[in-house]
């Protein structure tokens, strides 16, 4: 998978917008304290996200996937529990037609299978 | 074969049986296609068992940031999200922990009696709060190892579900080892019916329909196997690191979508005895098997013996 200069170029404009906040800081000069603490803040964060771009620009650059990924990803699942779908009973105990409580209006469906797995 | 006259088609991807059903009869080979299609990427970057896969990488890299595909990025951070919807009760990082208990292979390659079986001390209940992502990177926390297993595949019955009902716009429900996704593509919704067993070769215990959302069900009565004369089960408790000692065999539950529903089925396993007042409490329709066979249900699950 190539990884396009798209991430590369976000880390980049990421480095760019803390070190301008860096600079913005030291030029307002809004309190020595708040200005160090808030300096350093922003350091610390332009240094993390300098050390990530160079570990993933270490890694060797793998062939090109085939990948439905970037249409997909799009789509966001819930993830939380709560309530789902009303749930109506058709048939209880007994996989077999005539066997177990079964409802008289039957769906026409091919039924599909929850179990274990 | 006429058009709106539902019709399923089914395979076996991800060590598991698929089933695949449209409303639509003239949309299935486009579906089907397309499900392939997407469970093939997924298998490819969100697998265990492939050493070339994203996930192998993210995790012989373990401590470092690595590149990934943001299919295996967007699988994480729903299994991040389930992790924080369960206080790490459905948790990502088990990786060595089930390799420790001697599942390091695709279930259908485990050699039965294994001799032994390496105890791996699971991560902190939290250690998910430490996995990092941007669009095409992960990081994990050094000495653990993903394993998407109690989230991906309802994950990708979402996916598929979704991408079908819009690109092909038809009803459509799909199945992936029990985890059950369903989608309405523009059309009226479809009451499909869902069998539930404990085990897909035995009779169903019931059946249901439903018309959206998602169903799924957690068992301990699959996916077993035996290692230095231990039976471990799949459904691993990360408090202890050790498969769930558990009064349920088996729990299904629904929710707005099959991984919200598989979230539930898997933390009621883990939970056990609390299980039932954390599903009633979270409005989660349920319905808990104990090991002894007594059907418990909660939320909306209608009390069996209500079959119309």
């Amino acid at each position: 998978m190539a990884y396009s200069a798209r991430t590369r170029d976000r880390y980049r404009a990421v480095s760019s917008v803390v070190t301008g906040a860096v600079a913005a800081a030291c030029v307002a000069g809004t309190g020595a304290v708040m200005g160090t603490a808030s300096a350093a803040n922003s350091q610390r964060e332009h240094d993390k996200a300098v050390a990530r771009q160079r570990a993933i620009d270490a890694q060797p650059i793998l062939e090109e996937l085939e990948r439905p990924a970037v249409t997909v990803t799009r789509i966001k699942t819930v993830t939380k529990p709560g309530p789902g779908p009303a749930v109506r009973v058709i048939r209880v105990g007994g996989g077999k037609a005539g066997t177990g409580t079964r409802s008289t209006k039957k769906p026409s469906k091919p039924p599909t299978t929850s179990s274990g797995s | 074969m006429t058009a709106d006259a539902p019709v399923q088609v089914q395979w076996r991807a991800l060590g598991t049986y698929v089933q695949l059903s449209v409303s639509d009869a003239a949309a299935v080979a486009a579906a089907e296609e397309r499900a392939r299609g997407l469970l093939a990427a997924i298998d490819r970057t969100c697998s265990r068992f492939r050493p070339d896969s994203d996930l192998a990488r993210v995790n012989a890299g373990a401590g470092t940031w690595v590149r990934a595909d943001p299919l295996l990025v967007a699988a994480t951070t729903a299994a991040v999200e389930a992790a924080g919807h369960t206080d790490g009760l459905v948790h990502p990082l088990l990786g060595r922990v089930v390799v420790g208990l001697g599942y390091d292979r695709t279930f259908t390659d485990l050699q039965p009696g294994r001799a032994s079986w390496t105890r791996v001390d699971p991560p902190p209940l939290d250690a998910w709060r430490a996995i990092e992502y941007e669009d095409e990177a992960i990081k994990i926390p050094a000495g653990t190892a993903l394993d998407l297993g109690a989230t991906a595949k309802a994950w990708a019955g979402d996916l598929i579900s979704a991408t079908i009902a819009e690109e092909d716009r038809t009803n459509v429900i799909v199945s992936l080892g029990g985890d059950v996704a369903v989608a309405t593509g523009g059309r009226r919704p479809t009451a499909w019916p869902v069998r539930i067993h404990d085990d897909p070769e035995a009779a169903a215990d019931t059946e249901v329909a439903i018309e959206d959302g998602g169903l799924a069900t957690s068992s301990t009565r699959l996916r077993r196997w035996t290692v230095a004369g231990v039976d471990h089960h799949h459904v691993v408790d990360p408090r202890t690191g050790a498969p769930a000692r558990t009064c349920w065999r088996t729990v299904s539950a629904t929710g707005p979508s099959a991984t919200a529903a598989n979230v539930a089925s898997t933390a009621a396993v883990v939970l056990g005895e609390d299980a039932v007042g954390w599903l009633a409490a979270r409005g989660v329709a349920a319905r808990l098997v104990s090991i002894e066979g007594r059907v418990t249900t909660t939320g909306g699950w209608p009390a069996e013996g209500d079959g119309e």
